[in-house]
């Protein structure tokens, strides 16, 4: 990124700061289930991304895809690190009985949609807490994924389709009957 | 809800037209993902002192050097910058800064020519005795962390008698070249670049001329933590602890020693992790004490200086060289000396005494003197055996001003062969430089009462 100065540098990182903070916290948040390890890891988000803006290439990739790649490896890493095992990439991928930190009532709350939602593939899950919880358009979130919007459009469509057969019947009735 | 639901089926209805005939399922099925949305619970405080942290943080990296002063940052950024330092001496040699010659890991000796440090006068450490009850001990920077817990002997009036007793040998050598550590102010010179960027409220630097620094000490701010200490004039660098972060109780009772071979493997893994380069160093080993019966907690685990391949000896014929102080109480490293700049300047001199005169310095203590207590002192005889001829560090003053050079000068180490009954000071060679004054006059050897002693041994 060019600047004028390291002011201007230092300017344009605190309003992506105020752009994004909140959202990354929450995008952190749907992949740890947990309010405290939330906030680390937006912290070390955002010292991370504040020590590599000047080289950050805007040719190469857009601003909000680079900051939510960046909070994306953050999350992989502390799981990979903490469970020193190569397959996690975040809270959906611990088993049931996980001794890893994640607020009650948010696992109550997920209980259901969980044993579903934990099917989908993991690019899959993101675009749907995405779109659906965070409301962003396919535009926004094509930006955020490094996809394209049709890319992002088709993923989403798989999920569904992978979620109406993920459904048991007993579900779908009772569902339907309201 | 409804809308944003209208509007998701509406999309999804764009990309594959058959998911109209399952609307409902796909309703109920968006419904229930929402309803389970976590609450994220975010805390608008945290976000403010995040965004505070991040503008303290770029204020550190906009100018390198105010962290030093931000209470907040400085250990964190310090201890980056230290193993910046320490890793970086390395490469400042011959970067072409005016005024020096940048620091380095690798050897480097430049021919100055002959006689070019001046008529050399050599300064004793005899002095180091009688002033022994306060000094740390240890060798290396910082080493009186043990001096609460070591136990020192009774002190014991005892006059030591040296007595050559090794074989004819000769002096070939009419001239040897002697060393002296380039003095390139190289920290200070690559330092300076980065003044330009020191801003204080208090006070505008700016308006200082010719300013460059002179010394840093930085701090690891964690338990058992770090202290270092960066030299820039005589270009050398030391590792201490942090006395902040370490442990000060009085212990009632010392600790018995680690294995030798546990303080070197202690000490290489410490060297080995904080890249500090021993390239013209040789293996690490644990120095013996000066002062036998001396107990202390701590090892010194030395590795030899070699200039050219030879290795250096102090003026009390230990090896020199780095010093890593071992603590057997806290296992772990303590401390680090000795860390500095390998760029040597060499000068040839005449050598200015023969095997006779050389014997007779020999047999009165050599380089470190001898002492004698008058009155009732045992006396002790130490045989010297035949002299290798080895390089010395010592301290030497040039032509008529008696300013510290370190130089290394060539000289025959005595070793000492009969293994006598030392009391508390320990000697394992007599040292006598081939080139160099040594007179009293210039701190040369004591020889307190020497004609009293002849007079006792031959009573």
């Amino acid at each position: 990124m060019h600047h004028n100065s390291r002011q201007e540098n230092m300017q344009d990182f605190i309003e992506i700061y105020d752009q994004y903070a909140e959202r990354i916290y929450n995008f952190i948040y749907y992949k740890t289930h947990h309010k405290e390890t939330a906030e680390d890891l937006t912290s070390e988000t955002f010292i991370k991304a504040l020590s590599k803006f000047d080289s950050f290439d805007k040719n190469k990739g857009s601003l909000s895809s680079w900051i939510y790649r960046i909070a994306r490896n953050t999350v992989i890493d502390f799981y990979r690190t903490k469970k020193n095992i190569v397959n996690i990439d975040d809270v959906w991928d611990l088993s049931e009985d996980s001794d890893i930190s994640q607020d009650f009532d948010t696992k109550e709350k997920l209980k259901e949609a969980k044993k579903h939602l934990k099917k989908l593939k993991s690019n899959q899950r993101e675009i749907v807490m995405l779109r659906i919880w965070e409301g962003l358009s396919y535009k926004e979130i094509s930006l955020i994924t490094d996809n394209t919007e049709a890319g992002c459009k088709m993923a989403f469509m798989r999920a569904m389709r992978a979620l109406r057969q993920e459904m048991p019947l007993h579900v779908l009735l009772a569902l339907l009957l309201f | 809800m409804e809308k944003q639901i209208k509007q998701i089926l509406e999309e999804l209805y764009l990309v594959d037209g058959s998911f109209r005939a399952h609307e409902k399922e796909l309703v109920k099925i968006i419904q229930e993902l929402l309803a389970s949305k976590p609450d994220t619970r975010i805390d608008q405080n945290f976000i403010k002192e995040l965004r505070f942290k991040i503008i303290n943080k770029s204020s550190t990296k906009e100018n390198m050097f105010n962290f030093l002063f931000n209470r907040r940052f400085a250990y964190v950024s310090a201890l980056v910058l230290v193993f910046v330092l320490i890793a970086g001496i390395s490469t400042f040699l011959y970067k072409g800064e005016q005024n020096g010659q940048p620091l380095s890991a690798e050897e480097a000796i430049k021919d100055v020519g002959e006689n070019a440090f001046g008529r050399i006068y050599l300064a004793s450490q005899g002095e180091n005795v009688q002033n022994r009850e306060s000094q740390a001990f240890g060798m290396g920077g910082g080493g009186g962390l043990v001096l609460d817990t070591s136990v020192y002997p009774p002190e014991e009036q005892v006059n030591y008698k040296y007595a050559y007793v090794g074989e004819d040998f000769s002096i070939e050598e009419n001239q040897v070249a002697v060393y002296r550590k380039a003095k390139g102010n190289s920290l200070g010179n690559s330092l300076r670049s980065a003044l330009a960027g020191l801003k204080f409220d208090l006070v505008d630097l700016g308006s200082f001329g010719s300013k460059k620094i002179t010394s840093i000490q930085i701090s690891e701010d964690k338990e058992f933590g770090y202290s270092i200490y960066v030299d820039s004039i005589n270009d050398n660098i030391s590792i201490n602890i942090n006395w902040e972060r370490w442990p000060m109780d009085i212990y009632e009772s010392p600790v018995a020693a680690m294995a030798d071979e546990k303080a070197v493997a202690m000490a290489d893994s410490f060297i080995s992790s904080h890249g500090i380069d021993m390239s013209i160093y040789g293996e690490g080993e644990v120095l013996k004490p000066s002062y036998r019966g001396f107990i202390s907690e701590d090892l010194t685990v030395v590795y030899p200086l070699e200039i050219e391949g030879r290795p250096v000896y102090d003026e009390g014929g230990q090896k020199y060289g780095i010093y890593v102080n071992v603590s057997s109480r806290h296992n772990r490293v303590a401390s680090v000396s000795g860390i500095s700049s390998n760029l040597f300047e060499s000068s040839n001199y005449g050598v200015e005494i023969d095997e006779k005169k050389a014997v007779e310095i020999a047999e009165q203590g050599g380089m470190f003197g001898n002492y004698y207590y008058s009155g009732n002192g045992r006396t002790v005889s130490v045989e010297l055996g035949t002299p290798e001829i080895k390089l010395v560090k010592v301290w030497a003053g040039a032509n008529d001003k008696f300013v510290s050079n370190e130089l290394f000068v060539p000289a025959l180490v005595f070793p000492v062969v009969n293994n006598p009954e030392w009391t508390y000071f320990y000697r394992s060679n007599v040292i006598v430089p081939l080139v160099g004054s040594l007179t009293e006059s210039n701190g040369g050897p004591i020889r307190i009462m020497e004609e009293t002693l002849q007079k006792d041994l031959t009573e």
